[in-house]
């Protein structure tokens, strides 16, 4: 089978930090070849060419489109941007993988929505791929009393993202605070594993034109509530419980694999099999070596039609309407 | 309104400088930072955010219509000293008058040193030692005010953390309060720090070295006891250094590794070979006898203490050493003449606990239900 064409649209550190790896394996284990690559200033495009020498590059997306045969697209660009990108990609018949948040604003999102190849576009949420996120999204009802719960999320540590300016932080310039960055990834595992919540209730620390770089959030889910506190500034247990009558589960955010469970409080903490965690991890799904890393599993499962790895763009647009609907 | 750099805000004690800055109505806090990757913490907090990008001219500019600076950077240990004659030069060019240093508890053990081969200097402090060094040298009509603290402790301190757990988990490694070896525990409150550096950072008159320590603990098993009081924990949960009290043979291991200078020098090329019992019980063994608390006037915050002088042998003897400045408990006076009242024992555990509660930890650790 002949390599799947891709254009990579935006070519900064979310490609360079997260992906870049994953594609140059996948380009050499043949499923994909990277043909184009899109990034309005030079020096990106330039660097890009360097790890992508078969492709050429462009500044605009439809010079991509226009001259190149593409079967996919990649969207790695800054959110404010997705949009525009995706939907170019899809008038051009092209399946779309766009990097979370789907968009900054959930009126622009519905656009991609209520396309009518919208079933074409999928939204990268690496934290579906993660084994302990896996396990409980099949096996939380053993641990947990699904019919009356409590959850809590704790999320915080000093941001270590390589930017290069402070203008992702203005809102006048539609930056993204620690909500849009850290509150998809936290309310998309919520809503995989526990369903979809009905209403989220967001208090920050955003000020003037900066965005906030802490939030909490208050979220009701149809039978159940929970309480995710985020944070840039502080260091916070990184984890994330669901508490019922029935007993108490217990994992870290960050994809370590090991799931913890307790009957009551009063017991002491136990760990799930490992054997039983890796059982249903993405890697055993797509036979795939352990080895494997999450954004590899992702653009595998897009790459090879297996969605249940990613988010469909109507749950990315639901998400992002809780998010930004204050 | 007087405005205060912070060069290296984005780290914990930065934040801590900043947030206390913050509390006061005549200072205005302007973060210094490397990279912007450090503005998500600190935008919503200090009046501006500065970036050097790492260049000397970028740290010019940054500096540039401030009054005083403090510097809490951190970065390669490698690079401490080349980074302080950096900043310093950065302040002179911009006739900044005021420059407070952070350096740390560990230059004494470089000192030490000198007088017995035993004592083992670690990097960090022969960086500082050598910083402080070059800052004394070269400050010409610059005022500066090097600060040496300890282990610097309360919210968001990765000490605090690790204390909290080691508390919850009933594994605190440290010598008993009747412990032969016992002296006072080398620690700060980071807020208490902080006004000590902005207070000077407006009105310091002349080159100083302050080592800065609580002055509230007599032990470390008094300073776990109380953490764990704060906390909602029972005292029964602090098992102190039975762990080091048991290790019998490792002292006599220590005993020929101290009695043979090739040993010795082999230990300082790599003391991580041996293992973690015996450097515990190296630095008990070799660490000064209880401290003398000398009273301190309320109206002072500095004086000369007697402290220990580490003999080759392994002995100790008192000597005058440097300047010590501790402070006594807040009192009006401190507050009349302009300084910043600190923070007392009992709010400082308060607000470690609050903290930490607002975190999670206390959640996380199954301590909601008991506090």
């Amino acid at each position: 089978m002949s390599p799947t064409k891709a254009v990579i649209i935006g070519c900064g550190a979310v490609l360079e930090h997260i992906h870049l790896d994953a594609l140059r394996s996948l380009q050499k284990s043949g499923l994909v070849e990277v043909t184009a690559v899109v990034d309005p200033v030079d020096e990106m495009r330039r660097r890009a060419l360097t790890w992508f020498p078969g492709a050429n590059a462009f500044a605009q997306v439809s010079h991509a489109l226009e001259s190149t045969q593409l079967q996919v697209a990649l969207i790695f660009s800054p959110p404010a941007h997705h949009v525009s990108g995706a939907l170019e990609c899809l008038a051009a018949g092209l399946r779309v993988f766009c990097e979370k948040p789907l968009a900054t604003d959930a009126q622009d999102a519905l656009r991609l929505v209520q396309h009518e190849q919208s079933d074409r576009i999928h939204v990268g949420m690496i934290r579906r791929t993660f084994s302990g996120n896996r396990f409980l999204r099949q096996s939380v009802a053993e641990f947990v009393d699904l019919s009356d719960f409590e959850f809590s999320w704790f999320e915080g540590g000093r941001y270590s993202w390589p930017i290069s300016s402070e203008s992702a932080f203005l809102q006048s310039r539609g930056g993204a605070g620690i909500v849009l960055d850290i509150g998809t990834h936290a309310l998309d595992t919520i809503a995989w594993i526990l369903g979809m919540p009905d209403s989220v209730s967001i208090t920050s620390d955003a000020s003037q034109d900066f965005t906030e770089s802490n939030a909490t959030l208050e979220v009701k889910l149809p039978s159940g509530r929970g309480k995710m506190q985020l944070s840039w500034t502080d260091p916070l247990p990184n984890g994330f419980s669901i508490s019922s009558a029935l007993g108490d589960v217990w994992l870290a955010v960050h994809g370590q694999p090991n799931v913890y469970y307790r009957q009551s409080r009063a017991k002491p903490w136990n760990v799930v099999q490992p054997a039983r965690v890796a059982s249903s991890s993405a890697h055993a799904e797509l036979k795939l070596p352990k080895t494997t890393s999450f954004s590899q599993i992702e653009l595998t499962a897009f790459l090879t039609n297996r969605h249940g790895f990613l988010t469909p763009v109507s749950e990315a647009h639901a998400i992002l309407t809780m998010l930004t609907s204050h | 309104m007087k405005r205060i750099a912070v060069v290296g805000a984005g780290g914990f004690l930065g934040r801590t400088v900043i947030d206390e800055i913050g509390q006061r109505l005549d200072v205005a806090a302007i973060a210094v930072v490397r990279s912007p990757k450090s503005f998500p913490t600190l935008m919503n907090v200090a009046n501006e955010v500065r970036f050097t990008y790492g260049s000397s001219s970028g740290l010019e500019r940054a500096l540039e219509g401030c009054d005083a600076v403090i510097d809490v950077s951190l970065g390669e240990v490698a690079g401490i000293s080349g980074a302080a004659t950096q900043l310093l030069s950065a302040c002179q060019s911009t006739g900044i008058e005021r420059l407070c240093y952070t350096s740390t508890y560990a230059v004494n053990a470089v000192k030490r040193s000198r007088l017995s081969p035993t004592k083992i200097p670690s990097e960090y402090g022969r960086q500082k030692f050598r910083a402080e060094t070059q800052l004394l040298e070269r400050a010409a009509a610059t005022k500066i005010r090097i600060f040496r603290p300890g282990l610097i402790w309360g919210p968001r301190s990765s000490w605090t953390l690790k204390h909290f757990r080691s508390l919850v988990d009933g594994n605190i490694a440290a010598p008993a309060a009747n412990a032969m070896k016992q002296s006072a525990p080398n620690l700060i409150f980071a807020p208490n720090l902080a006004r000590l550096m902005i207070d000077s950072a407006l009105s310091m008159e002349s080159q100083t070295i302050v080592d800065c320590a609580d002055l509230w603990w007599s032990s470390w098993e008094d300073y776990f006891v109380k953490m764990a009081s704060a906390t909602g924990l029972h005292h029964s949960q602090v098992h102190v250094a039975t762990r080091l009290i048991r290790a019998g043979l490792a002292e006599e291991l220590l005993e020929l590794v101290f009695n043979n200078r090739f040993l010795t020098s082999v230990f300082q090329r790599g003391k991580a070979a041996l293992p973690k019992t015996a450097i515990a019980l190296l630095k008990l063994k070799f660490k000064p006898a209880p401290k003398p608390w000398q009273a301190v006037s309320a109206s002072a915050r500095s004086t000369t203490i007697t402290t220990s002088q580490v003999h080759r042998d392994g002995a100790f003897s008192a000597m005058q050493r440097d300047i010590f400045v501790g402070w006594p408990p807040p009192t009006r006076n401190l507050v009349d003449e302009g300084l910043s009242e600190l923070v007392g024992m009992c709010e400082a555990l308060d607000m470690t606990a609050k903290w930490l509660r607002q975190a999670g930890y206390f959640q996380v650790t199954g301590l909601e239900s008991a506090t």
